[in-house]
C-alpha cells in the first residue's frame, strides 16, 4: 500500500508540474523577453476544446540561409523598422548569439524564401461572446486602417508568447469594452474627410505659397487694366 | 422472461417435483450471478458515460474563456480539473479499489481532465502549441492510469489518440498536384503501444482458456485496432506483418480464450478468421501477382531506407517465429488448425515460384495459383467440416462464404475454357448437396 502511495503521489506530482511549467515558462517570456509589434490580420474560427479563437495571420514568407529545406527547424531573426514595427527578417541554422529571435518549422522552400510555421504566435483565445466583434474589428482595422492596429508579441531565447492585440493604442479586450467600434465608420468618415480637408489646405496653402514666390520674384510689374463694360441701351 | 418470472417458474417446478431442491438452487445461483454480472456492467458503464459527459461539460465551460479574469487566477483556476480528477482517483484506488465503476470513471476523468488541465493553461498564455507535443505529453501521463488503478476503459480514448501519429501528412492542392506522406513520427504511435500491451497481458487470466469480459473487451479493441492501424505503421513488407498479426491472433485465441462460449467471447480467432477470410481471396487473384510480390522492388533492397529494412526482416523473422511456435505447439497439443498454420508456408511457396519464375525466365504463375486456389477451397469446406463437427452454425457460414466468394471470383476472371469451367461448377455445385448428407443429424430436421 505504501509503495501504491508513492507511486500515486509521484504521478499526482507529474500531472501538476506540467502546467506549472507551461505557466512559468509563459511568464518568464511575457517579463522578461523583448518587446515586438506585428502587423496583422484575423478570422475567428473555433477549436473544440479551448473554445473561440482569432487565427492570427502575418508576414511569414522570410528569406532563408542556403541549404535550408522544407522539415527543418530554423532560427528567425527580428528587425525594426523606422515606423517602429517589426518583421521576421531572416532564417537561419545557427542559434544567434542575442536573445531577439523564434525557433519555427520551415514549411516550404522557393526561391530563397521559406514559408514558416510558428509555435505559439497563430491563435489569440478570447471569451465567446466578444469572438465575433473582435473579428470584426480585426478585418474592419487590417482593411481600412492597417496602422492602428498590431500584436505585441514577447520574444526570449527562441521562445515566444502573443502579449495582446493593439487597437488604437488600446489592448483588443479594452477596446471592445469602451464600445468605440460602434462608431467606427463613422470615425474613418471623419477621419477622412479631416485628411481630404487637410490635404486640400495644404494644397491651397502650397499654391498660395507658390504665388507669393511668384511676387517675389523680379518679375515685369502688369499694369492692371480693367474692362471696359459698355452700356446697354434698353 | 424477467429473472423473478423465472425464479417464480423453477420454484413451481421444484413444487410439482420436475426438480429437485438442489438443482433448483444451482440454476437459481446461476441465473443471479449472471444477473450481477450484468448489473454490475450497467453500472460501469453508466459511470464511463457519466463521466464522459461530466468532463464534457468542463471543456465546454473552459472553452467559455473567462477573460474577465486576471492571468494569475485564471493560471491557478488550470490547476482545479487536475486536481480534483485526482481527488476522486485517490478516492478510486485507495478507497474503493474494488470497484470496477468506481476506478473505470475517475480514471477516465482523471485522463480527460489533464488535457482540460493543459489546454486551459494554453488558453490563458495564448499558447497555439504544437498539437503533436500535447498529445503526446497527454498520453505519457495517461499510460500509468493503466498499472495504478489497471484501468481498461480508457484504453479506446488512448489508443485513438494515438492513432494521431500514424495519420498521413496531406498537402491538399486544388491547382498542384497533391501530395501524401506517411506521418514521420509513427514510432511514436510504436511506443505508446507497446506501453499499453502489457496492461492487456496482465488483465489476461493466465491460467486459464476462459476470459473474462474486461479481456473479451481489450481482445477486440486490439485486434481491430492493430488490423485497422498497421499499412500506415509497417513501413515495409506488410504482407509478413499481416502473417504475423494472423498467426498472432490465432495463438493468443487458441492460449487464452478458446474455451470461451461465442465468436464475440473469441475475439482474436474470429479476427484471425476475418483476416484469414481476405487474406485468402486477395492472394488467390492472379491480377495482383505483381502487385503482391513486387521482385522489382526488392531488386531495389540496397536503395531502402534502414527504417523500410528493419520492417521487412522484422515482418519476416515474426511470422517466421510465430509459425515455428504453432507448429511445435500443435505437434504437443494438437489444439491448432493445420489449415492456419499452413498459410505462412503456403505464402512463402508463392514467393518462391515467382522467385524461380524470375531467375530461371519460366511460367509457373498459373500453377501457383492453382495450388493456392485449392488450398483457399480446402480451407473453406474444413471450416464447414469443422463448424459441423463442433456444431458452431457460424464457423460454417464462414467456410461457406468463403468458398462461394471465391468461386463467384473465380467465375469472371478465370481464363479457361467455357464448357471446362461449367464441369467445374457443377462438380462444386453438386459438392454442397454432398455436405447436406454429411452434416449433423440435428441439423437436418
Amino acid at each position: 500500500m505504501k509503495t501504491k502511495k508513492i507511486i500515486f503521489a509521484t504521478f499526482a506530482l507529474i500531472i501538476v508540474l506540467i502546467p506549472l511549467y507551461l505557466i512559468f515558462k509563459s511568464e518568464d517570456v511575457l517579463k522578461n523577453g523583448h518587446q515586438h509589434k506585428l502587423r496583422l490580420q484575423g478570422y475567428d474560427p473555433m477549436d473544440p476544446f479551448r473554445g473561440k479563437f482569432l487565427r492570427i495571420r502575418f508576414e511569414n514568407s522570410v528569406r532563408c540561409e542556403t541549404g535550408m529545406k522544407e522539415g527543418d527547424l530554423g532560427f528567425v531573426l527580428l528587425e525594426k523598422d523606422t515606423s517602429g514595427f517589426s518583421h521576421f527578417s531572416y532564417v537561419q541554422k545557427e542559434r544567434p548569439s542575442h536573445s531577439d529571435y523564434v525557433e519555427a518549422k520551415i514549411i516550404m522552400v522557393y526561391e530563397g524564401q521559406a514559408e514558416l510555421d510558428f509555435d505559439n504566435l497563430n491563435k489569440y483565445f478570447i471569451n465567446e461572446d466578444q469572438a465575433g466583434e473582435a473579428e470584426e474589428i480585426i478585418a474592419d482595422f487590417t482593411r481600412m486602417a492597417p496602422d492602428k492596429i498590431h500584436l505585441n508579441i514577447r520574444v526570449l531565447d527562441g521562445e515566444a508568447r502573443i502579449e495582446d492585440i493593439i487597437v488604437k493604442s488600446k489592448k483588443l479586450l479594452d477596446y471592445i469594452k469602451s464600445g468605440a467600434h460602434k462608431n467606427f465608420e463613422e470615425e474613418m468618415m471623419k477621419e477622412m474627410m479631416e485628411q481630404l480637408n487637410q490635404e486640400n489646405m495644404m494644397d491651397l496653402e502650397n499654391s498660395l505659397r507658390e504665388l507669393e514666390e511668384l511676387e517675389e520674384l523680379d518679375a515685369p510689374e502688369v499694369e492692371f487694366i480693367p474692362p471696359v463694360i459698355e452700356e446697354t441701351e434698353d | 422472461m424477467n429473472i423473478d418470472g423465472l425464479l417464480n417458474f423453477l420454484d413451481s417446478l421444484e413444487q410439482k417435483g420436475v426438480l429437485n431442491s438442489e438443482i433448483n438452487g444451482q440454476i437459481q445461483h446461476f441465473i443471479t450471478g449472471k444477473n450481477a454480472s450484468i448489473g454490475k456492467l450497467f453500472l460501469t458503464l453508466a459511470a464511463i458515460i457519466g463521466a464522459l459527459f461530466l468532463s464534457a461539460g468542463v471543456f465546454a465551460i473552459i472553452s467559455h474563456n473567462w477573460n474577465d479574469f486576471p492571468r494569475h487566477l485564471r493560471g491557478a483556476l488550470s490547476f482545479v480539473p487536475s486536481l480534483v480528477a485526482l481527488f476522486f482517483y485517490y478516492k478510486a484506488v485507495f478507497k474503493h479499489p474494488k470497484s470496477t465503476s468506481w476506478i473505470e470513471a475517475s480514471s477516465l476523468f482523471l485522463m480527460l481532465m489533464i488535457g482540460a488541465s493543459i489546454s486551459l493553461v494554453s488558453q490563458t498564455y495564448q499558447l497555439d502549441g504544437d498539437f503533436d507535443k500535447f498529445i503526446t505529453v497527454w498520453l505519457i501521463l495517461t499510460v500509468p492510469m493503466f498499472y495504478i488503478a489497471r484501468a481498461s476503459g480508457i484504453a479506446v480514448f488512448y489508443l485513438l489518440l494515438s492513432t494521431k501519429f500514424l495519420f498521413p501528412d496531406i498537402q491538399y492542392d486544388w491547382f498542384m498536384p497533391s501530395g501524401m506522406t506517411l506521418n514521420e513520427k509513427y514510432y511514436l504511435f510504436w511506443l505508446f503501444l507497446f506501453a499499453f500491451l502489457p496492461h492487456f497481458f496482465l488483465s489476461l487470466n493466465r491460467n486459464s482458456t476462459r476470459q473474462s469480459f474486461r479481456a473479451i473487451y481489450l481482445g477486440w479493441l486490439i485486434a481491430i485496432f492493430l488490423v485497422a492501424t498497421m499499412p500506415f505503421a509497417v513501413k515495409a513488407g506488410y504482407t509478413w506483418w499481416a502473417l504475423a498479426l494472423i498467426m498472432a491472433f490465432y495463438l493468443v485465441g487458441k492460449k487464452y480464450y478458446r474455451h470461451n462460449i461465442s465468436s464475440l467471447g473469441r475475439p482474436f480467432q474470429t479476427m484471425a478468421l476475418l483476416h484469414i477470410f481476405h487474406y485468402l481471396l486477395y492472394f488467390s487473384n492472379e491480377q495482383f501477382s505483381d502487385f503482391m510480390f513486387r521482385l522489382d522492388k526488392l531488386r531495389q533492397f540496397k536503395e531502402w531506407t534502414n527504417e523500410q529494412v528493419t520492417f521487412f526482416i522484422i515482418g519476416i523473422l515474426l511470422t517466421a517465429a510465430l509459425t515455428v511456435i504453432a507448429i511445435l505447439w500443435r505437434r504437443k497439443e494438437a489444439v491448432l488448425n493445420r489449415a492456419v498454420i499452413f498459410i505462412p508456408v503456403l505464402y512463402v511457396f508463392m514467393f518462391g515460384i515467382f522467385c524461380v519464375n524470375d531467375y530461371y525466365d519460366v511460367d509457373l504463375t498459373w500453377w501457383s495459383f492453382l495450388i493456392f486456389n485449392i488450398y483457399a477451397l480446402v480451407f473453406g469446406v474444413n471450416a464447414m467440416v469443422m463448424g459441423n463437427r463442433s456444431g458452431s452454425v457460424l464457423y460454417m457460414i464462414y467456410g461457406l462464404f468463403l468458398v462461394c466468394f471465391l468461386l463467384w471470383a473465380r467465375y469472371f476472371d478465370m481464363d479457361v475454357s467455357f464448357w471446362l469451367k461449367g464441369i467445374f461448377f457443377m462438380i462444386v455445385g453438386l459438392s454442397f448437396f454432398l455436405i447436406h448428407f454429411l452434416s449433423n443429424e440435428e441439423f437436418k430436421d
